[in-house]
Protein backbone atom coordinates (compact mmCIF):
# COMPACT_ATOMS: atom_id res chain seq x y z
CA UNK A 1 0.00 0.00 0.00
CA UNK A 2 1.33 3.30 -0.91
CA UNK A 3 0.00 7.02 -0.16
CA UNK A 4 1.10 10.30 -1.60
CA UNK A 5 -0.52 13.47 -0.85
CA UNK A 6 -1.53 15.76 -3.13
CA UNK A 7 -3.07 18.77 -0.76
CA UNK A 8 -3.34 18.56 2.99
CA UNK A 9 -5.01 21.55 4.76
CA UNK A 10 -7.31 21.72 7.63
CA UNK A 11 -10.34 20.98 5.56
CA UNK A 12 -9.47 19.31 2.47
CA UNK A 13 -7.38 16.62 1.48
CA UNK A 14 -6.69 15.13 -1.65
CA UNK A 15 -4.10 12.33 -1.94
CA UNK A 16 -3.82 9.19 -4.08
CA UNK A 17 -3.96 5.77 -2.56
CA UNK A 18 -2.46 2.70 -4.70
CA UNK A 19 -1.80 -1.24 -4.13
CA UNK A 20 -4.82 -1.58 -2.46
CA UNK A 21 -8.16 -2.80 -3.97
CA UNK A 22 -11.93 -0.93 -4.83
CA UNK A 23 -13.11 -2.36 -1.19
CA UNK A 24 -10.80 -1.23 0.99
CA UNK A 25 -11.20 2.75 -0.90
CA UNK A 26 -14.85 2.40 -0.39
CA UNK A 27 -14.93 1.17 2.61
CA UNK A 28 -12.23 4.21 3.58
CA UNK A 29 -14.89 6.57 1.67
CA UNK A 30 -18.11 5.23 3.33
CA UNK A 31 -16.33 5.14 6.96
CA UNK A 32 -15.76 8.87 6.24
CA UNK A 33 -19.34 9.47 5.23
CA UNK A 34 -21.02 7.77 8.05
CA UNK A 35 -19.05 5.48 10.81
CA UNK A 36 -16.83 8.47 12.70
CA UNK A 37 -18.94 9.38 15.50
CA UNK A 38 -19.16 13.44 15.78
CA UNK A 39 -20.97 16.04 18.20
CA UNK A 40 -23.86 17.67 16.99
CA UNK A 41 -26.96 19.18 18.71
CA UNK A 42 -29.69 16.85 19.10
CA UNK A 43 -31.79 17.73 22.10
CA UNK A 44 -32.89 21.17 21.84
CA UNK A 45 -34.74 22.78 25.45
CA UNK A 46 -36.60 26.17 24.40
CA UNK A 47 -37.37 28.21 26.99
CA UNK A 48 -38.46 31.19 25.25
CA UNK A 49 -38.41 31.52 21.39
CA UNK A 50 -40.67 34.47 20.18
CA UNK A 51 -38.68 35.20 16.77
CA UNK A 52 -40.33 34.32 13.90
CA UNK A 53 -38.49 30.70 13.36
CA UNK A 54 -40.41 28.09 14.57
CA UNK A 55 -38.46 25.58 17.23
CA UNK A 56 -38.17 22.62 15.14
CA UNK A 57 -36.78 25.45 12.37
CA UNK A 58 -34.35 26.11 14.87
CA UNK A 59 -33.62 23.31 16.39
CA UNK A 60 -32.55 22.39 13.12
CA UNK A 61 -30.08 25.05 12.48
CA UNK A 62 -28.72 24.28 15.81
CA UNK A 63 -27.87 20.18 15.30
CA UNK A 64 -26.46 21.16 11.56
CA UNK A 65 -23.73 23.52 13.01
CA UNK A 66 -20.64 21.41 12.95
CA UNK A 67 -19.32 20.92 16.65
CA UNK A 68 -15.63 20.62 17.26
CA UNK A 69 -15.16 16.84 18.49
CA UNK A 70 -12.65 13.96 19.99
CA UNK A 71 -12.69 10.81 19.60
CA UNK A 72 -11.02 10.23 22.95
CA UNK A 73 -12.80 12.41 25.21
CA UNK A 74 -16.69 11.53 24.12
CA UNK A 75 -17.93 8.02 23.42
CA UNK A 76 -21.36 7.20 21.01
CA UNK A 77 -24.31 7.79 23.04
CA UNK A 78 -25.32 3.74 21.71
CA UNK A 79 -21.86 2.70 23.55
CA UNK A 80 -22.10 4.76 26.69
CA UNK A 81 -22.41 2.81 30.51
CA UNK A 82 -25.05 5.56 30.66
CA UNK A 83 -27.05 3.58 28.22
CA UNK A 84 -28.22 6.35 26.29
CA UNK A 85 -29.98 8.87 29.06
CA UNK A 86 -27.28 10.73 28.70
CA UNK A 87 -24.31 11.54 30.90
CA UNK A 88 -20.88 13.69 30.99
CA UNK A 89 -19.43 10.73 28.93
CA UNK A 90 -21.47 11.34 25.79
CA UNK A 91 -23.21 14.40 26.22
CA UNK A 92 -22.43 18.19 26.54
CA UNK A 93 -24.94 20.93 27.11
CA UNK A 94 -24.32 24.42 25.61
CA UNK A 95 -26.67 27.58 26.04
CA UNK A 96 -27.93 30.52 23.61
CA UNK A 97 -29.82 33.13 24.64
CA UNK A 98 -29.60 36.51 23.25
CA UNK A 99 -32.67 39.51 22.82
CA UNK A 100 -32.69 42.16 20.09
CA UNK A 101 -34.73 44.58 22.45
CA UNK A 102 -34.79 48.25 21.22
CA UNK A 103 -32.70 47.27 18.11
CA UNK A 104 -33.90 47.18 14.68
CA UNK A 105 -32.13 43.84 13.61
CA UNK A 106 -29.80 41.45 15.71
CA UNK A 107 -28.42 38.42 13.96
CA UNK A 108 -27.25 35.29 15.97
CA UNK A 109 -24.55 33.73 14.94
CA UNK A 110 -23.05 30.03 15.79
CA UNK A 111 -20.35 31.68 17.77
CA UNK A 112 -22.88 33.30 20.58
CA UNK A 113 -23.47 29.33 21.40
CA UNK A 114 -21.83 29.22 24.44
CA UNK A 115 -20.12 25.95 25.44
CA UNK A 116 -19.57 24.04 28.69
CA UNK A 117 -16.86 22.13 27.34
CA UNK A 118 -13.70 24.37 26.12
CA UNK A 119 -12.71 21.92 23.68
CA UNK A 120 -16.61 21.64 22.21
CA UNK A 121 -17.04 24.56 19.95
CA UNK A 122 -18.50 25.43 17.22
CA UNK A 123 -16.23 24.87 14.07
CA UNK A 124 -17.32 28.04 12.45
CA UNK A 125 -18.10 30.94 14.47
CA UNK A 126 -20.30 33.07 11.98
CA UNK A 127 -23.28 30.90 10.82
CA UNK A 128 -26.49 33.19 11.32
CA UNK A 129 -29.06 30.94 12.96
CA UNK A 130 -31.68 33.61 13.23
CA UNK A 131 -32.17 36.50 12.54
CA UNK A 132 -34.07 38.73 15.59
CA UNK A 133 -35.84 42.10 15.04
CA UNK A 134 -37.35 44.46 17.61
CA UNK A 135 -38.13 43.10 20.60
CA UNK A 136 -38.12 39.08 19.60
CA UNK A 137 -35.92 36.93 22.03
CA UNK A 138 -34.45 33.28 22.01
CA UNK A 139 -33.32 31.64 25.53
CA UNK A 140 -32.35 27.52 24.88
CA UNK A 141 -30.05 25.10 26.41
CA UNK A 142 -29.32 22.50 23.21
CA UNK A 143 -27.57 19.28 24.37
CA UNK A 144 -24.56 17.72 21.79
CA UNK A 145 -24.71 13.85 21.54
CA UNK A 146 -21.99 11.90 19.93
CA UNK A 147 -23.56 10.11 16.67
CA UNK A 148 -22.94 8.62 13.26
CA UNK A 149 -23.64 10.49 9.93
CA UNK A 150 -25.50 6.96 9.18
CA UNK A 151 -28.53 8.56 11.12
CA UNK A 152 -28.59 12.01 10.19
CA UNK A 153 -26.32 14.47 8.20
CA UNK A 154 -25.73 16.50 11.20
CA UNK A 155 -23.05 13.97 12.46
CA UNK A 156 -21.96 13.39 8.76
CA UNK A 157 -17.96 14.35 9.24
CA UNK A 158 -16.80 13.88 5.85
CA UNK A 159 -17.85 15.84 3.20
CA UNK A 160 -17.84 15.25 -0.66
CA UNK A 161 -15.74 12.30 0.39
CA UNK A 162 -14.99 9.95 -2.97
CA UNK A 163 -12.34 8.61 -5.22
CA UNK A 164 -11.66 7.63 -8.85
CA UNK A 165 -9.14 5.16 -10.10
CA UNK A 166 -5.85 6.29 -11.55
CA UNK A 167 -6.14 6.78 -15.44
CA UNK A 168 -3.82 4.83 -17.78
CA UNK A 169 -3.39 6.17 -21.37
CA UNK A 170 -1.65 5.11 -23.71
CA UNK A 171 -0.87 6.49 -27.28
CA UNK A 172 0.77 4.20 -30.08
CA UNK A 173 1.03 4.66 -33.30
CA UNK A 174 0.49 8.67 -33.04
CA UNK A 175 0.70 10.73 -36.10
CA UNK A 176 0.52 14.25 -34.30
CA UNK A 177 -2.83 14.97 -36.27
CA UNK A 178 -4.13 16.74 -32.88
CA UNK A 179 -7.74 16.16 -32.94
CA UNK A 180 -7.49 14.56 -29.84
CA UNK A 181 -6.05 17.58 -28.50
CA UNK A 182 -9.24 20.31 -29.14
CA UNK A 183 -10.99 16.96 -28.40
CA UNK A 184 -10.14 16.88 -24.49
CA UNK A 185 -12.56 18.81 -22.48
CA UNK A 186 -10.19 19.54 -19.75
CA UNK A 187 -7.35 20.62 -22.23
CA UNK A 188 -4.76 18.29 -20.97
CA UNK A 189 -3.52 16.19 -23.84
CA UNK A 190 -0.15 18.23 -25.88
CA UNK A 191 1.65 17.96 -28.49
CA UNK A 192 4.76 16.40 -27.88
CA UNK A 193 7.94 15.64 -29.87
CA UNK A 194 7.12 12.31 -31.46
CA UNK A 195 3.40 11.91 -30.06
CA UNK A 196 0.37 13.69 -28.71
CA UNK A 197 1.25 13.67 -24.48
CA UNK A 198 -0.27 14.12 -21.15
CA UNK A 199 2.05 15.57 -18.43
CA UNK A 200 1.82 13.47 -15.31
CA UNK A 201 0.31 16.64 -12.92
CA UNK A 202 -2.02 16.61 -15.81
CA UNK A 203 -3.21 12.96 -15.68
CA UNK A 204 -4.92 13.36 -12.18
CA UNK A 205 -7.34 16.16 -13.77
CA UNK A 206 -8.54 13.36 -16.35
CA UNK A 207 -12.30 12.52 -15.83
CA UNK A 208 -12.13 9.33 -18.07
CA UNK A 209 -14.53 10.70 -20.89
CA UNK A 210 -12.92 9.05 -23.35
CA UNK A 211 -13.78 11.68 -25.65
CA UNK A 212 -9.56 11.36 -27.07
CA UNK A 213 -10.46 7.73 -27.85
CA UNK A 214 -13.79 8.22 -29.75
CA UNK A 215 -11.97 11.55 -31.59
CA UNK A 216 -9.16 9.41 -32.82
CA UNK A 217 -9.35 7.99 -36.32
CA UNK A 218 -6.27 5.80 -36.68
CA UNK A 219 -7.06 4.74 -32.78
CA UNK A 220 -3.55 5.70 -31.57
CA UNK A 221 -5.61 6.60 -27.88
CA UNK A 222 -6.40 3.67 -25.29
CA UNK A 223 -8.04 5.11 -21.87
CA UNK A 224 -8.02 2.27 -18.86
CA UNK A 225 -7.20 2.41 -15.72
CA UNK A 226 -5.08 1.20 -12.73
CA UNK A 227 -7.54 -0.64 -10.90
CA UNK A 228 -5.41 -0.81 -7.78
CA UNK A 229 -4.83 2.85 -7.21
CA UNK A 230 -7.77 5.76 -6.63
CA UNK A 231 -7.51 9.31 -6.36
CA UNK A 232 -8.73 10.19 -3.06
CA UNK A 233 -10.63 13.72 -2.47
CA UNK A 234 -12.32 14.47 0.91
CA UNK A 235 -13.53 17.50 3.09
CA UNK A 236 -14.50 17.82 6.49
CA UNK A 237 -16.92 19.46 8.37
CA UNK A 238 -14.58 20.97 10.93
CA UNK A 239 -15.11 18.46 13.47
CA UNK A 240 -12.13 16.65 12.73
CA UNK A 241 -9.00 17.87 10.43
CA UNK A 242 -9.03 16.38 7.44
CA UNK A 243 -6.32 14.18 8.44
CA UNK A 244 -7.59 13.43 11.60
CA UNK A 245 -11.09 12.06 9.84
CA UNK A 246 -9.21 9.84 7.39
CA UNK A 247 -6.99 8.25 10.34
CA UNK A 248 -10.41 8.09 12.54
CA UNK A 249 -12.33 6.69 9.61
CA UNK A 250 -9.55 3.40 9.13
CA UNK A 251 -9.54 3.54 13.08
CA UNK A 252 -12.82 2.77 12.99
CA UNK A 253 -13.03 -0.11 10.45
CA UNK A 254 -10.13 -1.55 12.59
CA UNK A 255 -12.49 -0.85 15.65
CA UNK A 256 -15.30 -3.00 14.01
CA UNK A 257 -13.33 -5.36 12.89
CA UNK A 258 -11.04 -6.33 16.15
CA UNK A 259 -14.77 -6.49 17.45
CA UNK A 260 -15.67 -9.46 15.14
CA UNK A 261 -12.42 -10.71 15.61
CA UNK A 262 -13.00 -11.07 19.48
CA UNK A 263 -16.87 -12.54 18.56
CA UNK A 264 -15.26 -15.25 16.11
CA UNK A 265 -13.09 -16.21 18.68
CA UNK A 266 -15.79 -17.41 21.89
CA UNK A 267 -17.82 -19.08 18.75
CA UNK B 1 -32.32 32.44 6.57
CA UNK B 2 -29.95 30.60 4.49
CA UNK B 3 -29.82 26.84 5.24
CA UNK B 4 -26.97 25.67 7.37
CA UNK B 5 -25.40 23.06 4.97
CA UNK B 6 -25.47 22.04 1.58
CA UNK B 7 -28.42 19.74 0.81
CA UNK B 8 -26.76 17.65 -1.88
CA UNK B 9 -22.68 17.17 0.14
CA UNK B 10 -23.55 18.50 3.67
CA UNK B 11 -20.52 21.09 3.15
CA UNK B 12 -21.23 24.47 5.89
CA UNK B 13 -22.00 27.05 3.69
CA UNK B 14 -24.01 29.48 5.86
CA UNK B 15 -20.72 30.73 7.33
CA UNK B 16 -19.89 32.48 4.11
CA UNK B 17 -23.50 34.05 3.16
CA UNK B 18 -23.24 37.31 4.67
CA UNK B 19 -19.70 38.13 2.86
CA UNK B 20 -21.62 37.34 -0.45
CA UNK B 21 -24.54 39.13 -0.03
CA UNK B 22 -22.27 42.01 1.01
CA UNK B 23 -19.79 41.54 -1.38
CA UNK B 24 -22.72 41.17 -3.92
CA UNK B 25 -24.13 44.25 -3.01
CA UNK B 26 -21.35 46.19 -3.26
CA UNK B 27 -21.51 45.30 -7.13
CA UNK B 28 -18.97 42.50 -7.58
CA UNK B 29 -20.13 39.01 -9.54
CA UNK B 30 -21.57 36.33 -7.87
CA UNK B 31 -19.56 33.89 -9.88
CA UNK B 32 -16.27 35.47 -9.03
CA UNK B 33 -17.33 35.81 -5.42
CA UNK B 34 -18.24 32.20 -4.79
CA UNK B 35 -14.61 31.25 -6.64
CA UNK B 36 -12.59 33.41 -4.23
CA UNK B 37 -15.08 32.12 -1.47
CA UNK B 38 -13.86 28.41 -2.51
CA UNK B 39 -17.31 26.86 -3.51
CA UNK B 40 -15.97 24.94 -6.50
CA UNK B 41 -19.06 22.08 -6.90
CA UNK B 42 -22.21 23.54 -8.26
CA UNK B 43 -24.27 21.92 -5.95
CA UNK B 44 -23.10 24.67 -3.02
CA UNK B 45 -23.20 27.58 -5.68
CA UNK B 46 -26.69 27.27 -6.47
CA UNK B 47 -27.69 27.47 -2.59
CA UNK B 48 -26.39 31.02 -2.87
CA UNK B 49 -27.73 31.55 -5.94
CA UNK B 50 -31.13 30.25 -5.82
CA UNK B 51 -31.95 31.51 -2.19
CA UNK B 52 -34.30 34.12 -1.18
CA UNK B 53 -33.91 35.22 2.24
CA UNK B 54 -37.64 35.09 2.66
CA UNK B 55 -36.78 36.01 7.02
CA UNK B 56 -36.95 39.66 6.23
CA UNK B 57 -40.77 39.67 4.77
CA UNK B 58 -41.61 37.49 7.92
CA UNK B 59 -39.15 39.16 10.54
CA UNK B 60 -41.93 41.99 11.10
CA UNK B 61 -44.15 39.47 12.58
CA UNK B 62 -44.48 36.99 15.39
CA UNK C 1 -22.11 -5.89 16.83
CA UNK C 2 -23.62 -9.23 17.10
CA UNK C 3 -23.05 -12.41 14.81
CA UNK C 4 -25.60 -15.60 14.48
CA UNK C 5 -24.72 -18.32 12.60
CA UNK C 6 -27.74 -19.15 10.81
CA UNK C 7 -26.76 -22.19 8.83
CA UNK C 8 -23.37 -23.85 8.98
CA UNK C 9 -22.04 -27.24 7.99
CA UNK C 10 -18.27 -28.64 7.12
CA UNK C 11 -17.63 -26.05 4.12
CA UNK C 12 -20.74 -24.06 4.42
CA UNK C 13 -21.80 -21.29 6.26
CA UNK C 14 -24.48 -18.60 6.50
CA UNK C 15 -23.63 -15.94 8.95
CA UNK C 16 -26.02 -12.90 10.25
CA UNK C 17 -23.71 -9.64 11.15
CA UNK C 18 -26.48 -7.76 12.86
CA UNK C 19 -25.56 -4.14 13.01
CA UNK C 20 -23.12 -3.52 10.20
CA UNK C 21 -23.18 -2.58 6.72
CA UNK C 22 -21.54 -2.42 3.44
CA UNK C 23 -18.74 -0.82 4.44
CA UNK C 24 -17.26 -3.78 6.21
CA UNK C 25 -18.92 -6.53 4.23
CA UNK C 26 -18.02 -5.83 0.84
CA UNK C 27 -14.07 -5.33 2.77
CA UNK C 28 -14.49 -8.87 3.71
CA UNK C 29 -16.10 -10.38 0.95
CA UNK C 30 -13.23 -9.15 -1.20
CA UNK C 31 -11.00 -10.16 1.03
CA UNK C 32 -12.38 -13.93 1.42
CA UNK C 33 -12.79 -13.96 -2.58
CA UNK C 34 -8.79 -13.77 -2.72
CA UNK C 35 -8.72 -16.56 -0.36
CA UNK C 36 -7.60 -19.62 -1.66
CA UNK C 37 -9.20 -22.01 0.54
CA UNK C 38 -12.86 -19.76 -0.23
CA UNK C 39 -15.10 -21.66 -3.11
CA UNK C 40 -18.22 -19.12 -2.97
CA UNK C 41 -17.87 -16.01 -0.67
CA UNK C 42 -20.75 -13.38 -0.99
CA UNK C 43 -23.12 -11.10 1.08
CA UNK C 44 -26.77 -10.18 0.75
CA UNK C 45 -28.82 -6.94 2.67
CA UNK C 46 -32.49 -7.11 1.94
CA UNK C 47 -32.84 -3.63 2.61
CA UNK C 48 -30.14 -0.57 3.56
CA UNK C 49 -31.48 0.51 6.63
CA UNK C 50 -34.07 -2.45 8.22
CA UNK C 51 -32.39 -6.01 7.34
CA UNK C 52 -29.08 -7.00 8.71
CA UNK C 53 -26.17 -8.25 6.41
CA UNK C 54 -25.87 -11.41 6.20
CA UNK C 55 -22.52 -12.98 5.11
CA UNK C 56 -22.44 -16.71 2.80
CA UNK C 57 -19.47 -18.74 2.26
CA UNK C 58 -18.21 -21.96 0.98
CA UNK C 59 -14.91 -23.13 1.84
CA UNK C 60 -12.99 -26.09 0.33
CA UNK C 61 -11.48 -28.50 3.01
CA UNK C 62 -11.65 -25.83 5.66
CA UNK C 63 -13.67 -24.38 8.30
CA UNK C 64 -15.51 -21.48 7.28
CA UNK C 65 -15.06 -19.97 10.52
CA UNK C 66 -11.33 -20.25 10.51
CA UNK C 67 -11.40 -18.50 7.09
CA UNK C 68 -13.52 -15.68 7.94
CA UNK C 69 -11.26 -15.17 11.00
CA UNK C 70 -8.27 -15.19 9.18
CA UNK C 71 -9.73 -12.54 6.47
CA UNK C 72 -10.54 -10.49 9.71
CA UNK C 73 -7.14 -10.47 10.47
CA UNK C 74 -6.32 -9.76 7.33
CA UNK C 75 -8.24 -6.69 6.94
CA UNK C 76 -6.59 -5.55 10.69
CA UNK C 77 -3.70 -5.75 9.05
CA UNK C 78 -4.46 -3.68 6.22
CA UNK C 79 -6.22 -0.94 8.41
CA UNK C 80 -2.49 -0.77 10.43
CA UNK C 81 -0.85 -0.58 6.97
CA UNK C 82 -3.00 2.61 6.29
CA UNK C 83 -2.52 3.90 9.35
CA UNK C 84 1.96 4.06 9.15
CA UNK C 85 1.86 4.83 5.79
CA UNK C 86 -0.69 7.64 6.33
CA UNK C 87 1.09 9.09 8.99
CA UNK C 88 4.66 8.74 6.83
CA UNK C 89 3.35 10.44 3.93
CA UNK C 90 1.99 13.54 6.26
CA UNK C 91 5.33 14.03 7.60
Amino acid sequence: MEIDILELSDRSAKFILSGTTAAFANGVRRAMLADVPTLAIDDVNIYNNTSVLYDEQLALRLGLIPLTSSLEDFVPQDKCTCEGSGCPACTVSLTLSAEAGEEEQVIVHSGDIVSSDPNVQPADKNIPIIDLRTGQKVVLEAIAHMGYGNKHAKWQAGVACGYKNMPVITFEGCDRCGICVNACPRNIIQLGEETAEISKDDLLKCSLCRLCQDSCDIDAISVGVDERSFIFTMESDGSYTAQQLILNAVNTIKGKASEMQNILSTL
Amino acid sequence: MIPVRCFTCGKVIAGSWEEYTRRVKDGEDPAAVLDDLNFTRYCCRRMFLAHVNLVDIMAPYQ
Amino acid sequence: MELKILEKSEDEMKLEIAGESHTLLNMLKIILLEDERVHTASYDMKHVTISEPILFIKTENADPIAVVKDAVATLITECDEFISVFNKAVQ
